[in-house]
């Protein structure tokens, strides 16, 4: 079957495995985007305050000025972290608090206390940066344009060639391979 | 030369299909992120790619050029052409992802920087050497033309290669070298599988490119187009 496809459709073979090529990219798009949801999507400020989660989530915004005071001997901090207009304040406890800046935006890690109504960190993160990794991936998309136009020129020149009076099978001919 | 491209393109296609996904998956999806630069680090795994096969093409395309110059077999210089119009592809792809990446971790879209700057001469070097061939009627002083302004050009390649160590650049140095490799496992794997990926699909573009170049030279000759002239 692949066989007759392959000689007398070279087309549809060309169709065929572009086919392909697009499912198996539109597999890693949705188990990159998985990825994404589970271990990186951020919540913002906002949005806590409006639909308060349950279980670990993770936070993006930034550490409000005149708000960090560190607890050195507990490994404590406490700060306001702001995004999209609103703040909540945080209570962190979990390695490296010295990284914690003022006015420095990161994502922390933890459970929001509806009873305090405050978040409880216990580990804080870099920025995903999300948008400049999916842009930078997007050239894949002109790489295959550019791929499927020129296999689809060679194929129409192929055709072109054997259809057309002047071809003429020579030392080395091109049906030969 | 032709029969052998077409015989065998197909493998290059499909193997470096199959390298690209897996690469892309682990790349994106399982491989972990970096303590310094977090989830942005997962661009390297196609600048680096995009950069080293650039690089790459612009070696073979001068490689084919000297072989064009010795032998003067038209389809060795269809190949360095083919080449070309592959090695802008790449090589703009390497600079686009390159700038993406300063951003979030230089905090700049671009900078005068050594690597940066040799690396768009080798662009404009390849824009210009496919503009030098569509300037020129005659086939024959086209092609020879060309392959001595690759051959030219090709003097920046080692200053692309060696820029981060010749001068102080924002640039980081190699990651695998001779000294050792500075990356993680975890990471090198995917780097591996897409480097390996893009190589294999470089190899199968030329190729398919080189017959696009060719057929259109002979559809053009059997037409009669280039009575006289015929380049083939």
């Amino acid at each position: 079957m692949a066989r007759f496809i392959y000689e007398r459709h070279p087309m549809k073979r060309l169709y065929l495995r572009w086919g392909g090529i697009l499912a198996v990219g539109f597999l890693i798009v949705i188990l990159s985007a998985q990825r994404y949801y589970r271990d990186v999507y951020s919540l913002t400020p906002d949005l806590i305050l409006s639909r308060p989660p349950f279980g670990t989530v993770r936070i993006l915004g930034m550490v409000e000025a005149g708000t960090l005071v560190k607890e050195t001997p507990s490994n404590q901090a406490r700060f306001s972290l702001s995004g999209n207009g609103q703040r909540i304040p945080v209570l962190y406890q979990g390695n490296r608090p010295d990284d914690l800046r003022e006015l420095k935006t990161l994502v922390v890690i933890g459970q929001w206390d509806g009873s305090n109504r405050q978040f409880l960190a216990h580990e804080m993160d870099l920025i995903p940066n999300y948008g400049f990794i999916t842009t930078a991936y997007l050239i894949m998309l002109p790489m295959g344009l550019f791929l499927f136009m020129m296999e689809h020129r060679v194929l129409l020149l192929y055709n072109k060639i054997k259809e057309s009076k002047i071809y003429e099978p020579e030392v080395g001919s091109l049906d030969e391979g | 030369m032709i029969r052998m491209i077409r015989k065998y393109e197909d493998w290059f296609g499909v193997a470096g299909g199959i390298c690209i996904a897996v690469g892309l998956y682990l790349g994106l999806a399982a491989s972990p992120p970096d303590y310094y630069q977090g989830e942005v680090v997962r661009i390297m795994y196609i600048h680096v790619p995009f950069a080293s096969t650039s690089m790459t093409a612009y070696f073979v395309m001068t490689a084919a050029s000297l072989w064009y110059l010795w032998k003067r077999n038209p389809i060795v210089d269809n190949m360095a052409h083919a080449t070309a119009g592959v090695g802008v592809f790449f090589t703009a792809g390497a600079l686009f992802t390159g700038s993406i990446w300063g951003k979030p971790t230089w905090n700049t879209w671009w900078t005068w920087d050594a690597r940066l700057v040799s690396f768009t001469i080798l662009l404009l070097i390849l824009i210009g050497y496919l503009m030098l061939r569509t300037f020129i009627e005659d086939k024959e002083r086209e092609a020879r033309y060309a392959a001595v302004l690759a051959i030219v050009g090709a003097v920046d390649l080692p200053i692309v290669h060696f820029s981060v160590e010749w001068w102080r650049t924002l640039h980081q140095p190699l990651s695998v070298s001779p000294r050792g490799i500075a990356i993680a496992g975890a990471m090198l794997f995917p780097l591996i599988l897409m480097s390996a990926g893009f190589y294999l699909i470089l190899t199968y573009m030329v190729g398919v490119r080189t017959q696009m170049l060719y057929l259109q030279q002979l559809l053009e000759a059997k037409k009669g187009r280039l009575l006289g002239e015929v380049h083939l």
